[in-house]
């Protein structure tokens, strides 16, 4: 579903990514572990066709964003680090537009029921979006991506500014939408929360996919000492 | 993208507008202001049609009673007195002014004009012939205090409201970081620009276009509204053109730009100079290729001509009267005033008009010239394109004053061709010189020859949109989150 082809992409003198080759199935969660400025978030940048690469290309479900970015983008649902909405809409108003934009038009029953998978408390529905918190706005990207019943989820940074409880309800989802077909490829520094809920992590560094395991056959603390590791 | 997804991105895009305070609150205040000087012009339009119609209702009124007075004096009901006597046509026809009116013009509730030049009615006598000219541009303070009209709504605030409105389209997204979720949505960013350009557009252009409209409907007479229409398809449309070029450059500059406040000073200091500084370039441009024409001296030469024929005023006699032996007087006068206003006073206004009026229509000559310069000037200024358009099409196209001179002057010298022979000869007047007189038509233009004079301006409007959409398209295309 998801595929990168040799990417290389610099920005200026510094190399962003150098060979990279990966591999996201449908069905599937992978984790990109890697410090700041591994390369992570110009992968998803790729395949969201915001960066052309200047080598080797990246497949969305067999449509390259680099000639069709619209039609990637059609088939794939992003959540970013910050999900920075509308302030002046009510989150119920946000999803709504986001919803409408995706190209998919949703009733108030179903944007309440998105909401609620997502996790948001339903007394916040109708509240401008300027008094949420950040997780909050995170659930609303989440619903958000809910509503585009895409066939490849992209995130960078998920979970960041979620609380543990949020964390896990979110590890959940995400394995209940990789059950429906969705492939998921997440960029992340947090390991626990990959190892949760990932099928197979990729650690980076340089731009290089230094290593690719199955999350299942390692513990936390393993892929903690491997990541640090490679970091070394 | 079908029609039907652009309309839905529309209504999309106008829940978003209306959720925004400041928008709603901007489309009121330009509601608000627009409403009020609409409502103005019109007021100001149906006041000029109601003097217009009681100038020409007193003109009528005022020689019916002077006619039946005559017939009074034939069938001896009334007697004459020195200053009373229908049979006499210098006390009949000298003072008597007929108007000459130039009715408004189609769009008239949508500018007061450049300046009141007080032509819109022209009183015509034997001797003189005059605008009301309470109000002109050489008094300074008619420029300060002058009327809130739409056209300078238009024109020079109408930018500001779509530059508050639309600086941040793009650039706000992305200082805010929403820009990244909503370019992985599908929708193309350009067309996510479209669509909330598109909601500014139908705001603006829809409160002030009915607006507009409301002025001039309610400020025509029935039968005036299809000979109207014309000109209000081609007003309109150019005002959709103007709306269009601003919004068109905000996206221009919102395609590239990451910061908001970076597009609000490009778009601000674009304002200043199409709207302020292009405008005094252009008046340059005018001032040296059509020079302004010069009032002063043409008042100066006015008085130095009075006073040269005051001087001459037995040679100004004997010519006149040598001109056509049938002026000879056929009696004595009755008294010295009629003696001073007959033999004096009225030959040497004729020798006035035939002398100076050549030069007072150079005023108009020039004001033509002019005009027609600004109109190529206004190019480079579509704040000026607009401006020049509509006071064109409400009437204040400086071709129209000088065909208003021009009737006024051939309606007078078809007056004086009336009664110049029995004014100067002192024959008596009959029933008959009381029928069938010379009457002025209201001066108008065919509707063909304001809309061609529209063209340039138009056509100015349409380029400066063609090429600014263009440029924004290109930009557009290539535009990230």
């Amino acid at each position: 579903m998801l595929i990168a082809e040799k990417l290389h992409k610099r920005f200026g003198d510094h190399v962003a990514l150098q060979s990279l080759d990966l591999r996201v199935d449908a069905g599937e969660v992978y984790a990109l572990l890697g410090p700041n400025g591994a390369g992570k978030t110009t992968t998803v940048n790729c395949f969201l066709g915001f960066v052309t690469p200047d080598g080797g290309r990246v497949l969305v479900d067999g449509v390259d964003p680099a000639i069709d970015p619209q039609g990637a983008r059609a088939l794939l649902a992003y959540i970013p680090e910050q999900v920075n909405l509308y302030p002046q809409l009510s989150g119920d108003e946000n999803l709504a537009y986001f919803a409408e934009l995706g190209g998919r038009r949703t009733t108030a029953a179903e944007r309440r029921s998105l909401l609620t998978e997502a996790g948001l408390q339903e007394q916040a529905f109708d509240q401008r979006i300027s008094g949420y918190s950040k997780g909050m706005r995170q659930k609303v990207g989440v619903a958000i991506a809910l509503a585009k019943h895409a066939r490849g989820l992209l995130l960078d940074e998920p979970t960041s500014g979620l609380d543990p409880s949020a964390s896990y309800e979110f590890s959940r989802l995400l394995e209940k939408l990789a059950l429906g077909g969705v492939a998921v490829l997440m960029a992340t520094h947090d390991i626990f929360r990959a190892r949760d809920v990932a099928s197979r992590v990729g650690i980076m560094r340089g731009g290089v996919l230094r290593r690719e395991l199955p999350a299942s056959e390692i513990s936390a603390t393993e892929l903690e000492a491997l990541y640090l590791g490679e970091m070394a | 993208m079908s029609g039907a997804r652009l309309g839905r991105l529309l209504v999309l895009e106008t829940r978003t507008f209306l959720a925004t305070p400041l928008s709603v609150a901007l489309i009121i205040a330009l509601a608000l202001i627009s409403g009020w000087a609409v409502f103005g012009g019109t007021i100001r339009t149906l006041e000029t049609r109601a003097h217009q119609a009681v100038a020409l209702e007193q003109h009528a009124e005022t020689w019916a009673q002077k006619r039946a007075a005559f017939i009074d004096l034939q069938a001896g009901r009334i007697e004459t007195g020195m200053f009373v006597n229908p049979a006499r046509a210098d006390l009949v026809v000298m003072s008597h002014k007929a108007p000459v009116v130039t009715p408004p013009g189609a769009l008239a509730p949508l500018s007061a004009g450049p300046a009141r030049e007080g032509n819109d009615i022209i009183a015509v006598s034997m001797a003189s012939r005059y605008g009301q000219q309470n109000e002109t541009i050489e008094n300074p303070t008619n420029r300060v205090d002058g009327p809130l009209d739409l056209i300078f709504v238009v024109a020079w605030l109408l930018p500001i409201v779509l530059l508050v409105l639309s600086y941040d389209v793009l650039a706000g997204d992305r200082e805010t970081q929403i820009s990244p979720l909503i370019a992985s949505s599908g929708t193309p960013l350009s067309k996510i620009v479209l669509g909330r350009l598109g909601v500014v557009f139908l705001a603006t252009f829809g409160v002030i276009g009915c607006i507009a409209t409301a002025g001039v409907v309610a400020a025509a007479p029935l039968d005036q509204l299809v000979h109207n229409l014309p000109d209000l398809v081609v007003w309109l449309g150019s005002l959709g053109l103007y709306i269009g070029f601003w919004l068109a450059l905000s996206a221009s500059l919102n395609a590239r730009l990451r910061h908001a406040a970076a597009a609000g000073v490009a778009l601000l200091t674009i304002w200043i100079t199409l709207s302020l500084v292009t405008p005094v370039l252009a008046a340059q441009w005018v001032a040296v290729g059509a020079a302004a024409p010069d009032r002063l001296t043409y008042v100066l030469q006015y008085r130095a001509l009075q006073n040269d024929l005051a001087e001459r005023s037995a040679e100004v006699r004997e010519t006149y009267y040598g001109a056509n032996p049938e002026r000879r007087p056929v009696r004595g006068p009755f008294s010295e005033y009629e003696e001073y206003f007959v033999e004096t006073y009225y030959p040497r206004q004729v020798v006035l008009d035939q002398v100076f009026f050549p030069h007072a229509r150079e005023i108009h000559v020039r004001q033509v010239a002019q005009a027609r310069r600004l109109r190529l000037a206004a190019f480079l200024s579509p704040p000026l394109m607009i401006k020049r358009l509509t006071d064109d099409l409400a009437g204040f196209a400086p071709e129209r004053r000088l065909a208003a001179f021009d009737a006024t002057e051939q309606f007078q010298a078809a007056w004086r061709e009336r009664f110049d022979v029995k004014l100067a000869s002192r024959r008596s007047l009959t029933l008959a010189d009381y029928d069938d007189l010379p009457t002025a038509s209201p001066v108008s233009e065919a509707g063909a020859v304001r809309l061609v004079r529209a063209i340039t301006p138009l056509g100015g409007l349409l380029a400066g949109f063609l090429l600014a959409a263009a440029l924004a398209w290109m930009r557009l295309r290539r535009a990230g989150p």
